[in-house]
C-alpha cells in the first residue's frame, strides 16, 4: 500500500479519513494526529462488542485501517497461497501460520504499536483488505469457488489475534461482495488495468460501505 | 616386495591418520559419481540427512524439494518443510525408506490409522509433522497424499537420492502390518503391547529391506544413482535390554556394514563416510555437543567439506558452481535439527548417578 488514501464523506461527523498510509509515511504518531478518523467524538456511536454495545465516543480516537494480508508481488503470492490452501496442499494450521505472520508484518501491527505508544485511550479497527476486483485476470485462472471458504475463514484467525491486542476486528462487510461471494464487486474498487495493478482498493462508494458497517452494525441492537 | 609397497600414504594409519592434526585428516572419500550442480539431489533419511540438503542448497547445489512450504512462511521448518526433501519425516530404518517407497511407487495403501490427542489428529507415520497435529483425519488424509506424490516425484525425476541410515531398533503395528518411525505414546499415540511390536533389525533384514526399496525406485527411475550415509549420532535410548552405547555400536556397526557392502556390490550406491569422520576415535569427539550425541556445526561443516572436497579432488570443480558469499556458505549454521528420535529422552526419569 503506498500514498495516502482519503475519502471525504458526506456526513454527519466531519473529517472522517480512512487511514490507509504506507509505512513510509508511518514514521511517527503525529502523522496519525493529523488523520483522525473520528474527531468529533462527542456523538454516541455504538458498536457490538462481545460484551454488548460500547460507546465509540469514550475513545479520543478512532481508527480504521485496511489490513493487508500478503500484499508482496502485487497479490501473486496471496493467490497462490489461497489456491494451493484450497486444494489441502497445506494444513489449516500452516496457512494460519502464514496470515499470522503476515498479520504481525503488516502496517496495522505497526499501527497498533504506535498508538499504544502514543498512550491513546483508541479503538483500533482492522478491516482486511477488500477481496480482489472480481475482474482481476488472475482470479480467473483457478478454481476460486473451492477458495471461497478460505478466502473468507481469515475473519475466525484474526478475531483471535485482533482480540489479544485490544483491537477490534471487523469482518469485510458481505455488502462488497460481487455476486460470486468471492471477489468484491468492482462498483466499490478503484479502477484496475495492467498499468495501476491496483486490484484491491476501495473507492468512495466502497469506503462508505466500510463507514457504515463501523457505525451501523448489522446487528446492533 | 608385497602389496602395501605400492600403497599410497592414505592407506597406512600413521602417515594419514596418528601423525595428522585431526583437522588435516583428508582424503576420506573417493566418490564414484560426479555431483554437478545441474543434478537434482533429494535427501531423506534420519536427523543426519537434514544437514546434507541444506549443505547443498547453500553451496549452490540443486536440492530437490518436492514439497514445499506456502510462500513467504517465516517458518517452514516447523512444519517441516525445507528439512527433507518432502514431508516424510525422518525415515530411521531402511524398512521404513522400503514402506515409503511402495505407498509411493508400488501403489501399496497408506494404513488408515490415526492418532487422536486433544481433538487434534496425529499421523502415525509422521507423528511430528504437524506441530500441533492436523485439525481432522481428514486433512491428515489429504496431507499424508500431498507427500506420497511428493515422495514419489523426487525418486522420478532426481539424479541422486542421497539416504542416510540411522537406526535398527524400531516398532511396528500388529495390526496394520507397518512400521512407525517412533515408537507408538512417545511423540503420540498410545502404547499397547497387545498391537505393537519391537524389533532390533538383524544385518540382513536391514540389507533386504535396503535392496528392496532401491530396486523399485531404479525401476522408477533407472538413472537414479544412490549415495549411503550412516547417521553418527547415538541413539537417544534403547529397548533391548542393553547399555545404551553397546546397543549403539551394534546399531551402527550393522548399518555402515551394510552401506558399506551394497557400495561395493552395486556401481550406482556409492558410500561417503560421514559416520566416521564425526564418531571415529581420531576425531576425538570433537564434532560432538557436549551431550555426546549431537552433531556441532564445525562438525557438520568438516563432514560437508569432505564430501566436496572429495568430489572435486577428483572431478574438478564444477565451472557452473554459483560462487556464493562465505555467510550463505554457512547459512545453515543456527539451523535447528528436527529430530523426533530425542524425544525418548522425556522418558528417561531416573537422575544422573554420581
Amino acid at each position: 500500500m503506498a500514498g495516502l488514501y482519503r475519502v471525504a464523506l458526506d456526513k454527519s461527523i466531519d473529517n472522517i479519513d480512512f487511514f490507509a498510509a504506507g509505512l513510509d509515511l508511518l514514521r511517527d504518531i503525529s502523522h496519525i494526529e493529523n488523520e483522525l478518523f473520528f474527531k468529533d467524538t462527542s456523538r454516541a456511536f455504538y458498536s457490538n462488542t462481545e460484551d454488548g454495545n460500547v460507546t465509540l465516543n469514550q475513545y479520543e480516537k478512532i481508527f480504521v485501517y485496511g489490513c493487508q494480508v500478503v500484499s508482496k508481488s502485487g497479490g501473486k503470492y496471496w493467490f497462490d497461497n489461497y489456491k494451493d490452501s484450497a486444494s489441502g496442499l497445506y494444513s489449516a494450521e500452516c496457512i494460519d501460520a502464514l496470515h499470522e505472520q503476515s498479520l504481525h508484518d503488516s502496517i496495522g501491527w505497526k499501527l497498533v504499536g504506535l498508538i499504544r505508544k502514543a498512550g491513546y485511550s483508541g479503538m483500533l479497527y482492522l478491516i482486511p483488505s477488500p477481496l480482489p476486483n472480481e475482474r482481476h485476470p488472475y482470479l480467473s485462472s483457478f478454481d476460486a469457488v473451492e477458495s471461497v471458504d478460505v478466502l473468507l475463514n481469515i475473519q475466525s484467525l484474526y478475531d483471535s489475534i485482533c482480540e489479544k491486542a485490544g483491537v477490534k476486528y471487523i469482518p469485510l462487510p458481505t455488502a462488497l461482495l460481487a455476486s460470486n461471494g468471492y471477489a468484491t464487486s468492482e462498483k466499490f474498487l478503484n479502477e484496475t488495468s495492467e498499468e495501476n495493478s491496483d486490484y484491491a482498493h476501495l473507492n468512495k462508494l466502497g469506503c462508505e460501505v466500510v463507514y457504515d458497517s463501523v457505525i451501523y452494525p448489522e446487528t446492533l441492537g | 616386495m608385497n602389496p602395501y609397497d605400492d600403497l599410497s600414504n592414505d592407506a597406512f594409519w600413521k602417515t594419514a591418520v596418528s601423525t595428522k592434526h585431526p583437522l588435516d585428516i583428508e582424503h576420506l572419500w573417493t566418490p564414484k559419481f560426479n555431483l554437478l550442480p545441474r543434478h537434482k539431489v533429494v535427501t531423506f533419511g534420519s536427523c543426519f540427512a537434514q544437514h546434507i540438503g541444506r549443505a547443498l542448497k547453500s553451496r549452490g547445489y540443486h536440492w530437490l524439494q518436492t514439497e514445499k512450504p506456502p510462500v513467504n512462511l517465516a517458518t517452514p521448518q516447523k512444519f517441516n518443510y525445507d528439512t527433507f526433501s518432502c514431508r516424510t519425516g525422518n525415515i530411521y530404518t531402511t524398512s521404513l525408506l522400503k514402506q515409503w517407497v511402495d505407498w509411493s511407487c508400488a501403489k501399496r495403501e497408506m494404513p488408515d490409522e490415526s492418532w487422536s490427542e486433544n481433538d487434534r489428529i496425529y499421523d502415525p507415520a509422521r507423528p511430528r509433522v504437524e506441530p500441533n497435529g492436523f485439525r481432522s483425519v481428514d486433512e491428515m488424509r489429504t496431507s499424508r497424499k500431498v507427500t506420497v506424490e511428493a515422495f514419489r516425484k523426487g525418486i522420478e525425476s532426481s539424479d541422486f537420492f542421497v539416504f542416510t541410515l540411522g537406526l535398527t531398533e524400531s516398532w511396528f503395528s500388529s495390526e496394520f502390518n507397518y512400521e512407525y518411525p517412533m515408537c507408538p505414546g512417545t511423540a503420540a499415540g498410545v502404547f499397547s503391547e497387545n498391537e505393537h511390536y519391537f524389533k532390533n533389525q538383524s544385518y540382513s533384514f536391514v540389507r533386504s529391506h535396503l535392496l528392496a526399496a532401491i530396486r523399485v525406485m531404479r525401476a522408477k527411475n533407472p538413472r537414479l544413482r544412490i549415495i549411503l550415509t550412516v547417521s553418527p549420532v547415538p541413539l537417544t535410548a534403547t529397548n533391548t535390554g542393553e547399555h545404551v552405547l553397546v546397543s549403539t555400536i551394534y546399531s551402527k556397526s550393522v548399518l555402515r556394514a551394510v552401506a558399506g557392502e551394497l557400495s561395493k556390490e552395486f556401481n550406482y550406491i556409492d558410500y561417503f563416510p560421514s559416520f566416521e569422520i564425526i564418531s571415529s576415535a581420531p576425531f576425538k569427539g570433537m564434532f560432538y555437543e557436549p551431550n555426546l550425541r549431537s552433531v556441532n556445526h564445525n562438525g557438520v561443516d568438516f563432514v560437508m567439506d569432505a564430501f566436496f572436497s572429495g568430489l572435486y579432488k577428483k572431478f574438478g570443480e564444477p565451472k557452473s558452481l554459483a560462487k556464493l558469499s562465505s555467510s550463505s556458505v554457512r547459512s545453515d549454521k543456527h539451523a535447528d535439527l528436527i529430530c523426533e528420535e530425542e524425544l525418548l529422552d522425556a522418558f528417561n526419569t531416573k537422575p544422573s548417578e554420581g
